[in-house]
């Protein structure tokens, strides 16, 4: 589903984030990306994601070569993916139900359907009866489930989802994860980035390790 | 309903949303300029009817000469020869003193007055007419009857129409260039309105386009904010000028009483309100346009 051939990304800074990783993921997978603080997890999602491109090498998403795009193009691209944010992106200036029907919104659904989709999306989160909750109302672990709501909101094959369990206590941390699980039972090809190695579930996916920008062996 | 239309209802609900979000705001800008727009319509309006005016009005002038009252029969001869060989004449009537005499009386219903008068004051006449509606026949006339022994006196009757014809081409390029002026006014006022909005929605904007919203989609409802200030201001710039209309009316009948003129301001037909309309709304979905493509640009979203 996914193919880096030889990519690196350097920064207009000079800095070197990623230095010549290939690597597949196939369809159906779920993959854990660890790493230290600053190896380049969030690169490598914004690569795929085509938020970021890389400097050198092929980056595919089927058989479309992501690190060539075009700048129209992307939005199409990225319509097969759910992104969930380390910093959230959440909008603070209209409720939760609002927030995941975005997302629906721009992928064209009836107003009808976009609704119940979203209640859906919600309600897999457990987020349903804070529906109406303004952002700032919610938890931190919250905000971070409804974020994923808002990104498997249009079930999108691939889940792209960066430090979803940032600043959040183990068992905060432990049900994320088991939701990501589900989705990945589901169909849902997911990756997850985290430096905290304790979040994984052991034995439940592929764990790629990422270390001053190289894929540890 | 298809998929297409879906999204245009989307966009414009979205658009009138935000403008009712702020309503102050919002109605400031469109009352702005809906005055704006009045002002060249209500020039507009006055105009047209100064045209009809004028188009009820003899097309050309005149020129009148007066005669010496003993004059010989052979310098009336040479007149009427000299006044046959002008160039650029288009007609020459010669009054005599009793058939304008008759029309006086006629005019003035009272035929006593010519059997008051013992003899006739009035002059034989020539009305002459030139071809073309301008002022230059008059002075070359005039050199050329300056000779004829016969005149007494030269009145030019075409200063005033021509006078009027050039007041209303002023009128009507001045109407033209404010026209343009405040059009250009239209696409700026509504840029920036909408360059407000789009910089309260940029965390929106990010998000959708991070999400998979095309640059179209991002663009629509403000598009819809520009078209729908602009249509809202014409419309009540419309009504703007209505009012004034009938606030004037009764002012502008009684001065043309005073000139026995027939001129009036009519209401402009339907078919132009709606055109005016559409035009404002034009204009303000221009303004957004290049608010939307610079700040999208200016801020460089993926
Ligand atoms: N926009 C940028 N411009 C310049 N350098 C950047 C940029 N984004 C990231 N970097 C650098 O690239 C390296 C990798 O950053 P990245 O965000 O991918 O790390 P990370 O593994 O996600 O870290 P964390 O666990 O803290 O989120 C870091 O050294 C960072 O300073
Ligand atoms: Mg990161």
């Amino acid at each position: 589903m996914i193919r880096l051939e030889e990519i690196s990304k350097r920064y207009p800074g000079g800095h070197e984030a990623l230095t010549d990783i290939s690597l597949e993921i196939s369809a159906g997978e779920l993959v854990y990306l660890t790493g230290h603080s600053g190896a380049g997890k969030s690169t490598l999602l914004k690569l795929i994601a085509a938020i970021e491109r890389p400097s050198t090498g092929a980056l595919w998403f089927h058989e479309q070569n992501i690190s060539r795009i075009q700048r129209r193009s992307i939005p199409w691209l990225r319509r097969n993916f759910g992104l969930i944010f380390q910093d959230h992106k959440l909008l603070f200036d209209r409720n939760a139900i609002h927030n995941v029907l975005l997302p629906l919104e721009i992928a064209g659904f009836s107003r009808h359907d976009a609704f119940a989709r979203a209640r859906a999306a919600l309600d897999k989160v457990g987020l349903l009866p804070r529906e109406r909750a303004l952002p700032v109302t919610l938890s931190g672990g919250e905000q971070q489930l409804l974020c994923i709501a808002r990104a498997i909101a249009t079930h999108p094959p691939l889940l792209l989802a960066d430090e979803p369990t940032g600043n959040l206590d183990s068992e905060a941390t432990a049900s994320i994860m088991r939701i990501f699980r589900e989705f990945n039972r589901t169909g849902t090809t997911v990756i997850v980035s985290s430096h905290d190695p304790a979040a994984i579930l052991p034995g439940t996916g592929r764990v790629i390790q990422l270390d001053h920008g190289r894929v540890l062996p | 309903m298809n998929n297409w239309l879906m999204q245009h209802r989307h966009a414009l609900t979205l658009a009138i949303h935000r403008l009712a979000s702020t309503p102050l705001t919002s109605l400031l800008a469109i009352f702005s300029l809906a005055i704006t727009l009045s002002l060249p319509a209500g020039m507009a309006v006055g105009l047209q009817a100064l045209r009809f005016e004028l188009a009820g009005l003899p097309q050309q002038g005149s020129m009148t000469l007066y005669l010496h009252r003993h004059t010989s029969q052979a310098d009336l001869d040479q007149l009427a020869h000299d006044i046959h060989s002008l160039p650029g004449l288009a007609g020459a009537r010669f009054i005599s003193r009793t058939e304008a005499l008759a029309t006086l009386t006629r005019h003035l219903g009272d035929a006593s007055l010519a059997r008051e008068l013992r003899d006739n004051p009035l002059p034989d006449t020539w009305v002459l007419t030139p071809s073309q509606l301008d002022s230059s026949f008059a002075s070359q006339w005039r050199a050329r009857l300056a000779q004829d022994k016969a005149i007494d006196q030269i009145q030019d009757n075409g200063h005033w129409i021509e006078r009027l014809h050039a007041l209303y081409r002023l009128g009507l390029r001045l109407t033209i260039l404010l026209a343009i002026l405040l059009a250009l006014a239209i696409v700026t006022v509504t840029g920036n309105t909408t360059r407000i909005q789009l910089v309260m929605r940029l965390p929106e904007i990010e998000v959708s386009r991070l999400i998979g919203a095309t640059d179209q989609f991002i663009q629509r409802p403000f598009l819809y904010l520009g078209l729908v200030q602009g249509l809202l201001a014409g419309g009540i710039a419309w009504l703007i000028l209505v009012t004034g209309i009938l606030l004037l009316f009764p002012y502008v009948a009684s001065v043309a009483h005073l000139y026995h003129s027939e001129i009036a301001l009519a209401f402009p037909p339907l078919r132009q309100a709606l055109a005016f309309c559409g035009l404002s709304g034009l204009l303000g979905m221009l303004g957004a346009w290049i608010a939307v493509r610079h700040t999208l640009l200016v801020n460089r979203l993926q």
